[in-house]
């Protein structure tokens, strides 16, 4: 720092960075803030913010496709054609105003504004009236609160809490790691921009993206059941050996159903054309009890689904 | 010099169609809609984000153009009249969507990314994608599109102050409002989820 003061520098790098070339009157301005911004940490980050939001709503300008175009231009037609029909253009011409302002006087338009507006006062007037009437003389005692139970999804049996059952999380072990891998948890919590790829159960690897909060609440022989609390899980069953993966999340942001079941079996009945027949369900996601058929179909995708719950 | 001169005196300029479409040239119209849509379309995304709404409004700016017509006198160019259209428009839209406010979905972030990259890294853009949106649908409708037209688009205050119809110094200050705002946003937000 050559005798700056570092808070007005900070300030003439923002503004440059708000305003581009015009902030800054000559040459010296924008050399002293370069130099500046080389070296102050605060200054690059507020930079590689703004460059990061630039980049993220340049992607929201995808191209108009041609059927769009063209839709548009067909539906702009008709609705032109359909104002030249109501005499749009020749109300404007006469300086009229199109709708009620057209049909009113100045003074009719005042009398009927008057008249709303007693009429509101009136109302206003009667409703704080029987309020204060029907309010009771005595203070009313302090209700106790009542708290209304969360809804959480069901939990675990006590004996397989207390058996620790439900530790069945188990991150991976990092690669530079010298000791053994980490023993297995019930709950995890991952903050935020960080990630963690674990084994859930013998059947499932998944990825936690931060900030996210997972927890076991049931671990059978057939049935992993696992709450998603906050955050993104991504998950992979393997469906060779059978069983279930239910995902929960009861803020659920998951476009197909407030839950997600992984993997239950190679099997699986289906109704086709009013007749029960087998159709392999190859383990795949299906829809919580939001979904419906269509919605099944298509969830049937290659990639396994990406569960929010932000 | 030559984008100019094609714009001002060539028999396609858009004063020319603007000409033959006030006299009920309904091919001028055409011309018009099919040589300004895209612009129309990339610069509402870029106001707007992932809208499902955007189809409903880009008919809705050509419509109003195209009424209002009469009222473009030529002293500007047709495309800052039609701009000034699109950032009214886009305005009203914030200001109703903050009313009735929807948080931006997991089909609509998709359309926005790469589909070849793997689950992991696809959720990790969504989720920043939706906080990049969610944190500006949260900035006020004429601050947010001053500070897009600013910092995304490029376009100079004067530019700016032009279409919006303000002074280059309010224009300026809204656009330092926002950034601040984004900043201080940004900020609680990481403080709530913990440092990354």
């Amino acid at each position: 720092m050559s005798g700056e003061r570092p808070g007005s520098a900070c300030a003439e790098v923002r503004r440059l960075l708000l305003e581009g070339s015009q902030a800054s009157d000559d040459g010296a301005t924008g050399a002293r803030a370069a130099a500046h911004l080389g070296r102050c940490l605060d200054c690059q980050r507020a930079r590689d913010r703004l460059q990061g939001l630039r980049s993220d709503v340049e992607r929201a300008a995808t191209p108009l496709d041609d059927m769009r175009r063209a839709r548009v231009l067909a539906r702009l037609a008709s609705a032109l054609d359909n104002h030249a029909a109501d005499g749009g253009a020749r109300r404007r011409e006469r300086g009229v105003r199109p709708g009620p302002g057209g049909v009113l006087s100045p003074v009719a338009r005042w009398v009927l504004a008057a008249a709303f507006g007693g009429s509101a006062v009136a109302a206003l007037a009667l409703w704080l009236a029987g309020r204060q009437s029907s309010a009771p003389t005595a203070p009313v005692a302090s209700r106790p609160a009542v708290t209304q139970p969360a809804a959480d999804p069901p939990s675990a049996a006590p004996e397989a809490r207390a058996s620790g059952q439900l530790a069945v999380l188990q991150p991976y072990r990092p690669a530079n790691a010298t000791e053994g891998p980490p023993a297995p948890v019930d709950h995890l919590e991952v903050p935020a921009g960080r990630r963690l790829r674990l084994h859930l159960g013998a059947r499932a690897t998944a990825t936690l993206i931060g900030p996210a909060r997972l927890r076991v609440i049931r671990s059978e022989a057939d049935l992993l059941e696992v709450n998603l609390a906050h955050g993104t899980l991504v998950a992979a069953y393997d469906h060779r050996a059978g069983g279930q993966l239910l995902v929960r999340s009861p803020r659920g942001a998951h476009p197909r159903g407030r839950h997600a079941v992984l993997g239950e079996g190679r099997r699986r009945q289906q109704p086709d054309r009013g007749r029960p027949r087998p159709r392999p369900g190859h383990g795949r996601g299906r829809p919580g009890a939001h979904a419906g058929g269509r919605r099944r179909a298509q969830h049937r995708q290659r990639q396994p689904p990406a569960l929010d719950a932000r | 010099v030559i984008h100019l001169v094609h714009r001002s005196a060539g028999p396609d300029s858009d004063q020319a169609l603007v000409e033959r479409a006030r006299g009920g040239d309904r091919g001028a119209f055409d011309e018009l809609y099919r040589r300004h849509a895209d612009l129309v379309w990339s610069r509402l995304g870029r106001l707007l984000g992932p809208d499902p709404e955007r189809e409903d409004l880009l008919q809705q700016i050509f419509f109003e153009v195209f009424r209002d017509l009469w009222r473009f006198r030529g002293e500007a160019a047709f495309r800052t009249f039609l701009y000034r259209v699109v950032v009214n428009i886009a305005c009203d839209h914030l200001k109703r969507r903050a009313r009735r406010p929807r948080p931006v979905s997991a089909a609509d972030l998709d359309g926005l990314i790469d589909n070849q990259r793997s689950p992991e890294a696809r959720a990790v853009e969504r989720q920043r994608l939706a906080l990049t949106m969610s944190l500006l649908d949260r900035i006020k409708p004429k601050k947010r599109i001053a500070f897009l037209l600013r910092v995304v688009e490029g376009l100079s205050l004067e530019e700016i102050a032009e279409i919006v119809e303000a002074r280059p110094a309010a224009v300026a200050q809204r656009v330092r409002h926002a950034h601040r705002e984004l900043d201080r946003l940004l900020e609680k937000h990481v403080g709530k989820e913990g440092a990354p």
